[in-house]
C-alpha cells in the first residue's frame, strides 16, 4: 500500500496544475448547471449580471469540457509511467506492477 | 570467481534480423566489464536483454543468479541501470527525483547521496529538463549509485559528454568499483582502458572475444618487419590486417606469446632484417579488428554477389 500511495502522491504533485484546472471546471459546472433547471423562457439576469441564456451556453459547454479534462488528466497520469515502449525509467526500478496499476486506478477513482 | 552476470548462447531476433547470435560472456563479480563494438553491433540490445527490457529468443542471460526474464520489481533493488536513451523524471527537480526514488530502496545511503551530489556539484532545485546532458547523466548516476547496487549496468554513459564530466563519472565509477560489479558499453575506448578489468567485443551480434583487459592487451601486437624482399604467401590465422609498402611489411599479431612468437615470426620471414613488436592500446586493437571485420564482410558480400 505504501508504494501505491507513494506513486499516487508523485502523480498528484506532478499534475497539480491539471488537477486544479479540472477541479475549477467541475466547481464552475456545479455552480452554473442549476441554470439549466430553469424554464427555457426565463431569460432574466442571473449571477454577476449575466443573462441566464448565456449561462445556459456556458453550462452546456462545461458539460462537455468537464469529462474531457478528466480523461486528459487520467490519460496523462497513465502515460507518466507508460506501459508501452522500452525507454521508461520505471522498467528498471523496483516498481511492483500490481501496485503501479493500483495507484493509477486510485487516481482514476479519485478523479471521478 | 563467481559471475555476477553471464549469458549462454544468448540470441535475439527482430523478425528476420539477428541482433544477437549465440552470445556467451561472463562478468566476474567485482569486475568492470566493458562491452565494445561498432554502431549496430548489438550492445544496446544485449543490455536490454540483461535488464529484461527485451526478451531473448534463444539461450539465457543470468544476472545476480536470476534469469533475466525473472528480473522485475524488487529484484531491481540490487541493480543500477543508466542509459543515454532512458527517459527521466524531466518534470521533477533533482532533489524531488531523489526524494521519489529513495523509498524504493531499503539500502539507500543518504550520506553517499550527499557526497555524490557534492562531488558532481548538482543543483538540487533545478528541473531535470533544464539540465545539460552531462548534468542529467550525473543525476542519473546519483539516483543509481546511492543505494549501493550489487551490479551497475550502463549503456553508453560517457558518449557525447565533455572530457571534464567524463573524468568525473569515470572517477566515481572507479570509487565504487570495489563494491559493485560494473557492466558498461562504450565507444570511449581510451577512457575504458584506464579502468575496465574485462572487455568483450561484439561484432554484428556475435561476441568475438570476452576476456581480461590485461590478457587482451598482452596478446595483441603491431608487428613491423623491415627491409624484406618478399611477403609470406600463407599466413597463420592469428596474423591479420597485413599490408606491405616501401619495403616494410606490417600486420597485427593476435596471439603474441613473447619470445615464442618472435621466434615464429623470424622463422616465417627469414629475409627480414628488422622486426619490432609494439604493444597496442585498446583503441588500436578495436580499430584493427573492426577493419578486419569490414574486409571479411566485403569479401563475404563479393562472394555472395559472385
Amino acid at each position: 500500500m505504501k508504494q501505491v500511495l507513494h506513486i499516487f502522491g508523485k502523480d498528484m504533485r506532478r499534475f497539480w496544475p491539471e488537477i486544479l484546472i479540472s477541479l475549477a471546471i467541475t466547481a464552475a459546472f456545479a455552480r452554473i448547471y442549476p441554470i439549466l433547471w430553469l424554464p427555457e423562457n426565463n431569460t432574466g439576469v442571473g449571477m454577476l449580471g449575466v443573462h441566464n441564456s448565456q449561462f445556459r451556453i456556458l453550462a452546456n459547454a462545461l458539460l462537455i469540457l468537464m469529462p474531457v479534462t478528466w480523461w486528459i488528466l487520467i490519460a496523462r497520469v497513465i502515460h507518466s509511467e507508460s506501459m508501452v515502449g522500452d525507454k521508461q525509467f520505471w522498467l528498471t526500478r523496483p516498481y511492483d506492477w500490481p501496485k503501479l496499476l493500483a495507484s493509477k486506478l486510485l487516481f482514476g477513482v479519485m478523479s471521478f | 570467481m563467481a559471475s555476477a552476470i553471464y549469458t549462454e548462447h544468448l540470441s535475439k531476433q527482430f523478425g528476420r534480423t539477428a541482433a544477437l547470435t549465440d552470445v556467451d560472456l561472463a562478468v566476474p563479480a567485482g569486475s568492470v566489464y566493458a562491452l565494445v563494438g561498432g554502431n549496430g553491433a548489438g550492445k544496446t540490445t544485449l543490455i536490454k536483454v540483461l535488464m529484461n527490457i527485451l526478451r531473448p529468443t534463444g539461450g539465457q542471460a543470468v544476472v545476480l543468479g536470476m534469469n533475466s526474464e525473472a528480473l522485475i520489481g524488487e529484484k531491481f533493488r540490487q541493480i543500477g541501470y543508466i542509459s543515454e536513451n532512458q527517459e527521466m523524471l524531466d518534470w521533477a527537480t533533482v532533489g524531488r527525483m531523489l526524494d521519489y526514488f529513495r523509498p524504493f530502496y531499503p539500502t539507500w545511503d543518504r550520506s553517499l547521496e550527499r557526497r555524490l551530489l557534492q562531488q558532481f556539484d548538482l543543483p538540487l532545485k533545478r528541473k531535470l529538463k533544464h539540465l545539460s546532458r552531462g548534468m542529467r547523466m550525473k543525476a542519473a548516476f546519483v539516483s543509481s549509485m546511492a543505494y549501493r547496487p550489487a551490479v551497475m549496468v550502463l549503456d553508453e554513459p560517457l558518449s557525447g559528454l565533455d572530457p571534464f564530466v567524463r573524468d568525473e563519472l569515470v572517477e566515481s565509477l572507479r570509487d565504487h568499483a570495489s563494491e559493485t560489479t560494473v557492466f558498461l558499453s562504450s565507444h570511449d575506448l581510451a577512457e575504458i582502458e584506464s579502468f575496465a578489468t574485462h572487455v568483450g567485443f561484439l561484432e554484428q551480434g556475435r561476441m568475438l572475444f570476452s576476456e581480461e583487459m590485461a590478457s587482451l592487451l598482452g596478446r595483441f601486437r603491431a608487428v613491423t618487419v623491415g627491409m624484406i624482399t618478399g611477403i609470406p604467401g600463407e599466413m597463420p590465422a592469428e596474423w591479420f590486417n597485413a599490408e606491405s609498402a616501401d619495403g616494410v611489411f606490417r600486420f597485427i599479431h593476435s596471439k603474441y606469446l613473447g619470445d615464442e612468437s618472435e621466434a615464429e615470426v623470424r622463422a616465417r620471414l627469414p629475409w627480414a632484417t628488422e622486426i619490432s613488436f609494439e604493444p597496442m592500446p585498446l583503441r588500436s586493437i578495436f580499430l584493427a579488428i573492426a577493419k578486419a571485420g569490414q574486409i571479411r564482410s566485403a569479401a563475404l558480400r563479393e562472394g555472395t554477389a559472385a
